[in-house]
């Protein structure tokens, strides 16, 4: 479990001792009516599609998922082996929702699921990833996309 | 993800973090997040479970609607796929002397699975199972990694093999009735299956061995924290 007090004691060291970016200038976006919210799915699993090249260990890149891959041909290459992987193999919604999402767009609750989602390998130093951040916020910008899910993994 | 949502965030993105470890939650402060009291691995909770991974989803985007300020907010419902089923039966496995027989044992099992869920999470290491298997089996009795892919080092080529035999026999666990654990799964791998209690034993022999990038596979990437002895 993620309780901190339910893991062993190397891997609760290990997060208790994570050095975690400091961000000075914290911005926030004004709230906006749910059923305005047009929303994709970032997650860190380090989310490859099959037959793809494989994710070094250190990428501080993201890869894309189109809607038109289908579940089957999405794999984890996350490099920890720290981390329940038996939930991802039964039920791909459990770290990468795109049904639950499309379900709550059908159902009008968002005004739109995108078209394309996107998975990083978590294992990254954030500060690495920052120039391939702001060049996603582009992209989705250019989707029209306003709100993000973030997924850790 | 949490750094990620502020940067998203001052491009003008809403954002929420769907998080599992709340010291980090804490300490890095996303414009919204929803700490989720699950599983590492499971941020949307149990699996076949879609209303409760609704019920995550839905609560989590609320908070762009809800909040005009920083915001960290508890989900009370617990996974309750958490909790051992005790009707769950392991496969069969037998005794081996080779990995590759155990895996052949357990084929129809996979399969099975494959055919139930229109998918499978093995493929990362794109070499077929029998291969993969086979290459465990040689690196357990020559001691050193052995070569496949040429476009990848001997030492990732491991990584890749034992992240799809790992996929391969929870997939196979996966087939039987009942709604396992995850625990359950894992203790019936690290502890009743060849694959398992080689992959410990040969952890050990990695971690003593001279080449330093030998003894940190040994060291980080075949056994987690919970099983290693």
């Amino acid at each position: 479990m993620a309780r901190l007090d339910e893991l062993t004691a190397n891997q609760r060291e290990g997060l208790e001792t994570l050095e975690c970016p400091s961000i000075d200038d914290a911005a926030f976006v004004p709230a906006r009516p749910l059923n305005q919210c047009r929303v994709a799915l970032i997650s860190s699993a380090g989310l490859m599609q099959r037959k793809a090249e494989n994710i070094p260990g250190d990428s501080a890149d993201y890869r894309p998922f189109d809607n038109a891959c289908p579940d089957r041909d999405i794999l984890m290459n996350h490099v920890s082996i720290n981390f329940d992987r038996t939930a991802f193999a039964e039920d791909i919604n459990t770290v990468f929702p795109r049904a639950i999402l499309k379900e709550m767009a059908e159902d009008k609750v968002i005004e739109k699921a995108a078209v394309r989602h996107y998975a990083f390998m978590g294992a990254t130093t954030p500060e690495k990833m920052q120039s391939n951040v702001l060049r996603l916020a582009d992209e989705l910008a250019a989707a029209n996309i306003n709100t993000a899910c973030l997924l850790p993994v | 993800m949490s750094a990620i949502a502020h940067w998203l965030e001052q491009a003008g993105i809403s954002t929420v973090v769907i998080g599992l470890v709340k010291l980090h939650l804490e300490k890095i402060r996303p414009p919204r997040a929803l700490w989720v009291p699950f599983e590492l691995g499971r941020p949307l909770g149990a699996p076949a479970n879609p209303q409760l991974q609704r019920a995550v989803l839905d609560k989590a985007l609320r908070l762009v609607e809800n909040s005009d300020k920083q915001c960290l907010i508890d989900f009370e419902t617990e996974d309750p796929r958490r909790i051992a089923d005790k009707d769950w039966q392991a496969p069969d496995i037998g005794t081996h002397q080779a990995i590759l027989d155990e895996v052949t044992e357990l084929k129809p099992f996979y399969q099975r699975q494959c055919v139930d869920k229109s998918r499978t999470a093995v493929g990362v290491s794109a070499i077929a199972i029998d291969e993969l298997a086979a290459l465990v089996d040689k690196t357990y009795l020559d001691n050193e990694f052995q070569p496949i892919r040429s476009d990848i080092s001997d030492r990732l080529m491991f990584r890749l093999a034992i992240d799809d035999l790992k996929a391969y026999y929870i997939e196979a666990a996966l087939a039987g009735r009942g709604n396992p654990s995850s625990r359950q799964i894992y203790d019936w791998f690290w502890k009743d299956s060849l694959l398992g209690s080689r992959l410990r034993e040969l952890r050990h022999r990695f971690m003593d061995s001279d080449n330093t990038k030998v003894a940190d596979i040994g060291l980080k990437f075949i056994v987690p924290h919970l099983w290693r002895d």
